[in-house]
């Protein structure tokens, strides 16, 4: 009984010291960047300020000029889903554990598909545009690193979830590997394949937005532009263009998903 | 090379946390022979069934089965040995997504190149084989269904028919009617026995029940604790053997586990 009364104190002490350094981290932060309360709430009407009367009304007067980046930017997530996911595919063969070759192979791909999904998206954009100049290709280039990160983990993980009695037995027939991995695995991680794919379709057309920022082409390119040449009823519109064509991609893929599941 | 088609000497398997689930286990089977392994859960069965065609990798002691070493047999060899043995699972172990035909054609994968097998190149021969095995098992309406639409009693007649496909000489069928219901239990059971008859194979099957391995087995064995305690005909077999095998676990002697479906099985 005793045991048990230190027990539940010790816990209760625990959790009060856990909240004390919790309050004390929040306090510090805020100490040390000098955050404002005043001035992030007199900052709010100015903030709205900006959203609805520079914003507004939206200039649609170069409608057809966004027709191009739109396409750009559609075409840039079907080819980066497409190719990242062939990739991928290879690598998460390569990598889930009841198919990967040899071990050392999984930890190896393992670690380096890690460490292509942990440098945050913009930072591999930024360097590829240091690389490849402003254009389209950076902008390539970073969706499908971003999509090898991504999917490849994600499918390795659907791999190894499906049912393995299945393997087991086609196993036992005397099939080899290749024979194994298409007829019991594959057909098994199907719908996962297709369901991360079309996921990352949708990323990706929001990263791709996101891209023209760092000068990577697309759509994202004309909320830049306009907004540097403080044309921002033109931003609104580009900026509803885009909200529509987020939400378009999203009710496509989820059409296409319930057709094939 | 020995007169038996399968023969085992001092078969051990320890697992690698340390239980110890066969010990010493020597067995010979002639071709045509139809032997029932018998014992309560957990005594060995499955894995001595998994060790002839190396699911699970025995510790120590020799196969050989039809003059191949299979303990010392490479990658090449043992795919060889595989498609002549087939293998039927308590729980079917079908491909889910796919139909029926297919799964049944399974069967043919150990015996064709692995890129023709890859892209499910069947001969024609091999199709009729198996659309002829599925009439006989009177799933030739189900063929192109889904093998998840079926239900356990017919999954277990694709399982068999799968088996059947490689024309093998040696079937291991482990525990395939404990998930059925005594009616399609009896229909599967029959499957197995009349097709091994007809076609001269060998079979190895392991069952909990005591009277089903009396009823269908030229040959039965009891396991228990890893060991073998009883090899004989089933006339052999008396009350007192059975009683002594499934010590502490009577229970399990006649009872159908039936429902039996572990929890952590989807069937996505």
């Amino acid at each position: 009984m005793k045991r048990a009364d230190t027990i539940a104190r010790q816990k209760k002490a625990k959790r009060l010291l856990s909240l004390l350094l919790f309050v004390a981290a929040t306090i510090f932060s805020i100490w040390f960047i000098e955050f404002d309360i005043a001035e992030f709430m007199g900052g709010i009407p100015l903030f709205l300020n900006f959203l609805f009367v520079d914003f507004m009304p939206p200039n649609v007067n170069d409608l057809a000029k966004y027709v191009r980046p739109v396409l750009d930017t559609l075409a840039f997530g079907v080819v980066a889903t497409v190719i990242s996911s062939v990739i991928a595919l290879v690598i998460a063969f390569l990598m889930a554990h009841n198919t990967a070759p040899h071990p050392a192979v999984r930890v190896a791909l393992r670690s380096v598909v890690s460490l292509v999904r942990n440098v945050p998206f913009l930072v591999w954009a930024s360097i590829l545009v240091v690389l490849f100049g402003v254009g389209t290709m950076p902008g390539i280039f970073a969706l499908i690193l971003l999509g090898i990160g991504f999917l490849a983990r994600l499918y390795a993980e659907s791999i190894e979830e499906i049912d393995k009695h299945a393997v087991e037995a086609v196993e036992a027939t005397g099939a080899t590997y290749l024979q194994k991995l298409k007829q019991a695995i594959i057909p098994q991680f199907m719908p996962g394949y297709i369901s991360w794919t079309l996921f990352m379709f949708e990323i990706t057309i929001r990263a791709s937005a996101i891209l023209g920022l760092v000068g990577a082409g697309g759509i994202g390119s004309q909320i830049k532009l306009t907004m540097d040449l403080f044309q921002y009823g033109k931003t609104a519109t580009v900026v509803t263009i885009m909200i529509l064509m987020i939400l378009g991609v999203e009710y496509v893929t989820q059409r296409i998903r319930e057709r094939l599941l | 090379m020995s007169s038996f088609l399968l023969e085992i000497k001092g078969l051990t398997k320890k697992y690698s946390a340390g239980t110890i689930a066969l010990s010493g286990i020597d067995l010979q089977v002639k071709s045509k022979e139809f032997i029932a392994v018998i014992g309560p859960s957990g005594a060995g069965k499955s894995t001595l069934l998994r060790c002839i065609n190396r699911l699970v990798e025995p510790s120590s002691g020799s196969i050989e089965f039809a003059g191949d070493r299979v303990d010392q047999a490479n990658a090449r060899e043992l795919r060889r040995v595989r498609s002549q043995i087939g293998m039927i699972f308590q729980h079917y172990n079908l491909v889910n997504r796919l139909s029926v035909l297919e799964n049944v054609l399974h069967g043919r994968l150990g015996y064709m190149s692995s890129i023709a097998g890859m892209f499910s190149r069947y001969s024609e021969e091999d199709k009729k084989k198996a659309i002829a095995l599925l009439r006989k098992v009177g799933l030739e309406n189900e063929m192109y269904k889904r093998a998840d639409e079926l239900s356990g009693g017919q999954k277990q007649r694709v399982g068999v028919c799968r088996a059947l496909a490689q024309q093998p000489r040696l079937i291991l069928a482990d525990e395939p009617i404990a998930s059925l219901d005594p009616k399609s239990s009896a229909v599967v059971m029959d499957a197995i026995h009349r097709n091994c008859a007809e076609q001269g194979i060998a079979c190895l099957v392991n069952l909990h029940q005591v009277d089903v391995a009396k009823r269908y087995a030229s040959r039965i064995i009891g396991i228990k604790n890893g060991k073998m305690v009883f090899d004989g005909p089933p006339e052999a077999l008396t009350d007192h053997h059975a009683a002594l095998i499934y010590e502490g676990k009577e229970s399990q002697m006649y009872q159908q586990p039936v429902g039996e479906e572990p929890q952590d099985r989807r069937y996505a």
